[in-house]
């Protein structure tokens, strides 16, 4: 009976913890689970692959409301490219496992948003610059829990970023 | 009748809702901020062309403290660039007008109309500097929240409001 107990207390224990995770604490983990996926294949359009690396999930320096992604693909016909999103985490709309008909260990998760809200810059041969609806995470999905951990972690983040912008005076 | 007191209180929090306590610096921050939430993001001028905005400020005036500037940026995909500046009294605020959803952009304007020509329009861009004089200005803000229009209209007529207060009597007519 005692260690029944002891378990359930260690579980609600660390249900609570995880659900308290502060601002910096949520983009660290999600920063770690990024990284998971360092140096791994990934197929690309079917005849190339690619490495990930560069991979960082940070507040921005300047625009404390802002998140931003980055993470570099290494191709297997020797080219590479470096992507960067920024975005508000008040403004995710969904987050859901994007569908895959291989087995590799890095899945990919799509992040919608509620509107083009999101700076999208993609230097290849040149910087170029965009905006878009939604991006990619890569992730590792040999740990099955992995997805809906992320998912849980993206809607939570979205809840900490709301919760600290201060009531607007005009309308709420 | 225990109740007379609860309905008071109710209806006294209603009302400073309703009724924004920002000053006058805190006002200006506000709409700054809301035109600066559209920083880097497009929009459809002419569909499907965009457009970028950039550099975005909303202060005093430095050389009249009853006046606005209102600074942009609009980096067109084309590339070419235009530098805006708006130079307006609040106490000329005469009303507004709303973009209707043709596009799906994130962000969107509110064109703030004055009383008369009275809002000094300064634009330089690739074919030089032209300054001149008209009855709106179009301020962009976040449409991805449906609350934003009527956040920015209420935003105006509050620091209206304010500049209207601040003023000192007229000592002839007021």
């Amino acid at each position: 009976m005692k260690i029944k107990l002891t378990l359930l207390f260690l579980l609600l224990f660390s249900i609570k913890s995880f659900a308290q995770l502060s601002l910096s604490e949520t983009i660290s983990y999600i920063d770690n689970k990024l990284k998971e996926t360092a140096d791994l294949k990934r197929t690309y359009n079917s005849q190339y692959t690619y490495i990930l690396s560069g991979l960082k999930f940070s507040t921005h320096s300047t625009n404390k409301n802002k998140v931003v992604l980055s993470f570099n693909r290494a191709f297997s016909d020797n080219t590479s490219d470096e992507l960067q999103y920024i975005f508000d985490p008040t403004h995710i709309s969904e987050v859901t496992i994007k569908s895959d008909t291989n087995t590799e260990a890095v899945g990919m998760m799509v992040v919608r948003f509620v509107g083009e809200t999101v700076i999208d810059r993609q230097k290849a041969t040149k910087l170029t610059e965009t905006t878009t609806k939604s991006f990619t995470f890569p992730y590792l999905r040999t740990d099955k829990l992995n997805a809906e951990r992320l998912i849980k972690a993206f809607l939570l983040l979205k809840d900490l970023y709301n919760a600290k912008k201060s009531p607007d005076p005009f309308l709420n | 009748m225990k109740f007379i007191p609860f309905v008071a209180l109710i209806l006294l929090s209603t009302a400073s809702l309703s009724q924004s306590n920002l000053n006058i610096d805190q006002t200006i921050r506000y709409i700054g901020d809301k035109m600066k939430d559209c920083d880097q993001l497009k929009y459809s001028y002419y569909n499907p062309s965009r457009l970028k905005f950039s550099n975005m400020e909303f202060s005093y005036f430095a050389e009249d403290k009853n006046k606005i500037a209102v600074n942009l940026t609009l980096n067109y995909d084309s590339g070419a660039k235009e530098e805006i500046q708006y130079i307006f009294n609040p106490t000329h605020i005469k009303g507004f007008a709303y973009e209707i959803g043709a596009n799906a952009d994130a962000v969107t304007y509110i064109h703030v109309q004055t009383e008369g020509n009275t809002v000094i329009v300064k634009k330089r861009n690739s074919a030089g500097f032209k300054e001149t004089t008209d009855w709106y200005m179009k301020i962009p803000y976040l449409n991805v929240d449906p609350l934003n229009q009527e956040r920015m209209r209420k935003a105006f007529l509050h620091l209206k409001k304010l500049y209207l207060a601040k003023k000192a009597p007229d000592p002839f007519a007021n």
